[in-house]
């Protein structure tokens, strides 16, 4: 029996799990001691997943990309842009269209001065990606579960908390979360459809009714992937014309629906590297690899799946001036301070 | 009245040598000295204090008999601060410079704490990052499931149940008592190579600490 699309989704969700995801991302930022940055993103694996990566800089033209061709199959994307600021950097990296559905990063680097020293905090947030945030996923998950649903596979396994058998029970919860998620915004687009046209009879009350039983029957027995197969299903308990003119004139209302299916699959594949590279010495991070003054993260969607994701790095850089104006000053002093002993009997 | 204003009047020179006064001074000193024996007096002790000082040859006495002398020592504390004292421009200078000096000793302590407290931060800061790096790479050694899996193989089928009897674990609950018993009964394990008994001790270094292991270990064995 051919599976509904809302299992494929899930399928190919705790997949991501088990199994390498089908794009590598390296994402790469750079901070200078002057405040401007440089970031790096590479992209790896298949050329026409490559080209529809869910960040927004990848339609922006004043990025500098590369295409590298690493085997038959296997591509490589390498973009390479400069900014003045980290307000800068975000406008690419979290644009302000919050109708774009992609992968958002929000920077933030305070430089404080602390005379011979200058201190770099530099935060990068990975905001929440779930396209489908209308339910609580606490309703459905617990902390514990989240966090082991959160690590990739070899992280969880070696997680002392990690057991198999329980864990299977946590995938069911997460399955119950997610479809529960996509029908809610598949439901409440329905109703958006029902409010626009006049001429549709079909009360909200009536579906909210049938609410539970149409979401059942979706998972159950529904087959395909489109908005048409989902109200097909749909038709199959609430017996009523309107549904059949939501097919034939208004399945241009659950476009937004499908894109957010679209890029749950495509984001939920990948795997994303973070590294930042910090001016001058590293003093604090969240980061559990370091390499000198550059820090390390692997993330797996699912990382900022529930909630955001910071990345959070400080260093100090000498300030070299510094030092010579208070050698200058202490020579002063000392010179001061001889002089006096020198004129006293 | 005349004498003592023409005492009055000479006082000043008094204390001179012939070098330091002019002729028509030196002319004046004379006749007036003439005199006056009070006055010749004074003049010949001030100026036999003053040979002895250039000679270094103060004797303390003759100072003691000159301090007796009216108002000398006040005279002389006159003309040597006069004579040291600055003009005001370089008063000035001299103001500037002593506040150059005591700010720049200020700003070098200032400098100095700051760089130190700065240091201290810095270095708290690193080590800390150090203690967490270094706890999560003890972190990637083997997890609960690979270690238990390695004892499992140490272990014969009836060790491995009597380790099972061993713990008492009522819903989840695990005393410190119960981890020691199965502290005990694997390092007294008998049969077991020291070399096993090592690596198997290896294996769970923790097991007293963290009750969790003991708690995966139960429900593994059943």
């Amino acid at each position: 029996m051919k599976k509904s699309t809302w299992k494929i989704s899930l399928i190919l969700g705790v997949l991501t799990l088990i199994m390498p995801g089908c794009l590598d991302i390296w994402i790469t930022t750079q901070i200078n001691a002057d405040g401007s940055l440089e970031q790096t993103l590479v992209f790896e694996g298949d050329s026409t997943e490559i080209a529809g990566v869910n960040f927004a800089l990848i339609k922006e033209a004043d990025w500098k990309k590369e295409w590298i061709k690493v085997d038959k199959d296997k591509h490589k994307l390498v973009v390479n842009k400069k900014f003045s600021s980290v307000k800068e950097l975000n406008k690419s990296m979290n644009p302000a269209d919050t109708n774009l559905l992609v992968i958002r990063v929000d920077a933030k680097l305070h430089r404080k001065f602390r005379w011979f020293f200058t201190r770099y905090v530099f935060d990068e947030t990975v905001l929440r990606a779930n396209p489908f945030p209308m339910l609580d996923d606490h309703k459905y998950l617990s902390d514990e579960e989240i966090r082991l649903i959160s690590m990739t596979d070899d992280r969880r396994k070696a997680d002392p908390a990690y057991d198999s058998i329980k864990y299977k029970e946590t995938e069911k919860h997460f399955e119950d979360f997610l479809f529960h998620s996509m029908y809610e915004d598949f439901h409440k687009q329905l109703i958006a459809v029902l409010a626009a046209d006049p001429s549709l009879t079909l009360t909200p009350q009536a579906l909210d009714s049938q609410k539970e039983l149409i979401y059942s029957t979706l998972i159950d027995s529904v087959k395909g992937n489109t908005p048409d197969d989902i109200l097909q299903g749909i038709g199959l308990i609430i017996d009523h014309p309107d549904i059949r003119t939501i097919r034939e004139k208004h399945l241009n209302y659950f476009e937004r629906f499908q894109e957010k299916m679209k890029f749950y699959e495509s984001a939920s594949d990948d795997m994303y590297k973070f590294a930042i590279r910090m001016p001058g010495i590293l003093l604090t991070t969240n980061s559990p690899k370091i390499e000198g003054s550059q820090t390390n993260w692997e993330l797996s969607y699912y990382d900022f799946f529930f909630k955001d994701y910071t990345l959070s790095a400080e260093s100090r850089k000498v300030n070299s001036w510094a030092f010579i104006v208070a050698g200058l000053i202490v020579l002063i002093a000392l010179t001061g301070l001889i002089t006096t002993k020198l004129k006293k009997p | 009245m005349k004498a003592s204003l023409n005492c009055k009047n000479i006082d000043r020179l008094l204390y001179l040598t012939e070098d330091e006064m002019s002729t028509h001074e030196s002319g004046l000193l004379d006749e007036h000295l003439r005199s006056c024996s009070s006055c010749d007096k004074k003049h010949r002790d001030c100026l036999a204090v003053r040979r002895n000082i250039h000679d270094s040859k103060t004797d303390i006495h003759g100072i003691k008999d000159f301090e007796s002398s009216d108002g000398f020592i006040e005279k002389t504390n006159r003309l040597i601060i006069e004579r040291n004292s600055v003009p005001p421009g370089n008063q000035n200078w001299n103001k500037t410079l002593a506040i150059l000096r005591y700010s720049s000793t200020i700003a070098a302590i200032l400098l100095l704490c700051l760089f130190v407290s700065e240091q201290a931060n810095s270095i708290h800061k690193i080590s800390r990052l150090e203690n967490r790096i270094q706890s999560s790479v003890n972190d990637s050694e083997p997890g609960i499931i690979d270690r238990i899996t390695l004892a499992r193989s140490i272990l014969t089928v009836n060790e491995w149940t009597n380790l099972s009897d061993l713990i008492n674990i009522k819903s989840g609950k695990i005393d410190s008592f119960e981890l020691l018993r199965i502290k005990l009964f694997l390092e007294n394990k008998i049969g077991l190579e020291q070399n096993q008994k090592l690596a198997f001790m290896r294996l769970f270094p923790d097991l007293l600490s963290d009750k969790k292991y003991a708690i995966t270990l139960k429900s593994l064995i059943k």
